[in-house]
């Protein structure tokens, strides 16, 4: 059989799953702290047929320099982040942080896992402890003392409450930031959660605005690192590429039809 | 069979040839680094008796083709392109396997090693993997290749740059096995960081070839019909005894 029906399908799937990253990103172009992924592609194995290259030629030593090498169609190698700051949105909230460099803020999630995330629009829970939007515990674990009516969080992370009747504000503590040697390798578990994996390296904890640290801003959200232009490009071109494999498809097709049609 | 048919069918197994080296290309349109194949058609002459002579097609190589490849913004420090030199490719090893890859979409491993996607490391000069600073703010690299952690040298990645007529193996991610006869150290390049290079596949170009190919062979497919009426026709003429 053609091996060609083959080799486009497997282009034809690549470009469906690029399609669905495209989406994805999209999808979350106005999630908090969202990293836009793409989907990376290779090319499968390739076979000798005919003449090996590199085989000699003559007996004067001469080699065949680029042989009959056919490709057998492509592969995705992964998907990765793309981890690169999103624009710091004012929202006038006081619990709402951004991290403006490298880090992340540590969250228990209730099933025991250490999550990060940089979705910085925080909450207090009935007991004036510092949560996630979920309701997470934020680390190291803040909790505000009864009666607070202002909260200020420094560049640092320090967070001072200015509780009713009183002039001069005391200090709640200062929130965990991690950093890892390879932010990419970190595994994706929804809820602008991520998780670390043998690939992300271990974190190295520290406050914001230690060396290596970014730092936080109150009263801001980092917005989505997602381009609307640059994902709609990439949409069009990953459609026009599905479009054109499933033609080489229509054309083996063809050229098979019209050998089986001449049997008789 | 008449020779007529023999040829038919060998121009036929060309062109199946040809579209499926261009599946491939099509295939890996969006294979980051990607060059694309090329496939050359050679005759073979044949005198089967003293008067007319019979030249049958038949596949004589494949070759890379190593025309230029656009470049993408990207703005991921990491991802590296060798631009003013289109036979220059970085050197990347696993399992003490070496390859050679125009593929500059790098990222940073778990110790800190500058790696490919699919996890091979990628080698400076003198053949040393490159340890980044994982905890630097910020990469930089210089227009030689040298990446710096903020302001410490981390290294420079090796480039190589292939000699003319030097066998070249395909090693699939857009890739070629080293051999380290066939490639020389070369200077003749700037890297720039942020940016991509992306396939040389031209649709335009792969889809004209399909839309020949494929309408060749159907041609083909004819003159193996009339052949075979001829030959029909011939057999009917024959008296029945």
């Amino acid at each position: 059989m053609f091996r060609s029906l083959n080799i486009a399908a497997t282009g034809m799937a690549a470009q469906q799953l690029n399609t669905e990253v495209i989406a994805n990103n999209i999808a979350n172009l106005n999630t908090t702290g969202f990293k836009r992924q793409r989907a990376d592609f290779h090319d499968l194995l390739y076979q000798d047929r005919g003449v090996t290259v590199g085989s000699r030629t003559s007996d004067a030593g001469s080699v065949v320099s680029s042989g009959t090498q056919t490709g057998v169609g492509v592969k995705i190698g992964g998907t990765y982040r793309i981890n690169s700051q999103g624009a710091l949105t004012g929202t006038e909230n006081n619990l709402d942080i951004a991290i403006n460099g490298r880090g992340f803020l540590v969250v228990n999630l209730p099933n025991g896992v250490t999550g990060y995330t940089r979705a910085g629009s925080l909450q207090i829970s009935p007991t004036g402890e510092i949560v996630t939007a979920q309701g997470f515990t934020v680390r190291p674990g803040l909790t505000l003392p009864a009666n607070t009516k202002q909260i200020s969080i420094t560049d640092q992370g320090l967070i001072q409450a200015t509780i009713d009747g009183q002039l001069v504000p005391v200090d709640v503590g200062r929130f965990e930031m991690a950093i890892f040697p390879n932010e990419a390798g970190l595994a994706n578990i929804g809820n602008s959660f991520l998780a670390a994996t043998p690939a992300s390296g271990n974190p190295t904890t520290g406050n914001p605005g230690d060396v290596g640290f970014g730092t936080v801003k109150q009263g801001f959200l980092e917005a989505s690192n997602v381009d609307m232009v640059s994902e709609i490009t990439a949409l069009i071109s990953a459609q026009r590429a599905y479009e054109m494999n499933s033609k080489v498809i229509k054309a083996s097709d063809d050229m098979l039809h019209t050998t089986t049609q001449s049997m008789r | 069979m008449q020779i007529s048919s023999f040829l038919t069918l060998s121009k036929q197994m060309a062109l199946t040839r040809q579209i499926e080296v261009t599946a491939n290309n099509l295939a890996n349109a969006t294979t980051n680094g990607y060059r694309r194949t090329a496939i050359h058609f050679d005759s073979m002459m044949q005198q089967p008796n003293t008067t007319d002579v019979v030249a049958y097609p038949f596949e004589a190589e494949t070759y890379v083709d190593f025309t230029e490849a656009a470049i993408q913004d990207t703005n991921n420090p990491l991802d590296l392109v060798i631009l003013g030199n289109l036979k220059a490719f970085f050197v990347v090893e696993k399992d003490g396997e070496r390859r050679l890859t125009r593929n500059g979409n790098f990222q940073l491993g778990p110790n800190g090693s500058l790696q490919t996607m699919i996890g091979e490391t990628v080698l400076g000069d003198r053949d040393q993997p490159i340890r980044l600073n994982p905890s630097a703010q910020q990469y930089f690299i210089g227009p030689d290749g040298t990446i710096f952690s903020d302001a410490d040298r981390s290294g420079r990645v090796r480039v190589v740059q292939l000699q003319d007529n030097s066998p070249l193996k395909r090693a699939g991610s857009a890739g070629f096995r080293l051999d380290e006869a066939g490639v020389e150290e070369t200077t003749n390049f700037t890297i720039q960081g942020g940016r991509i290079e992306s396939a040389n596949v031209v649709p335009v170009l792969e889809m004209t070839l399909l839309v020949e190919a494929s309408r060749h062979y159907e041609m083909l497919q004819q003159v193996l019909q009339m052949e075979d009426d001829r030959q029909s026709r011939a057999i009917d003429k024959i008296p029945s005894a």
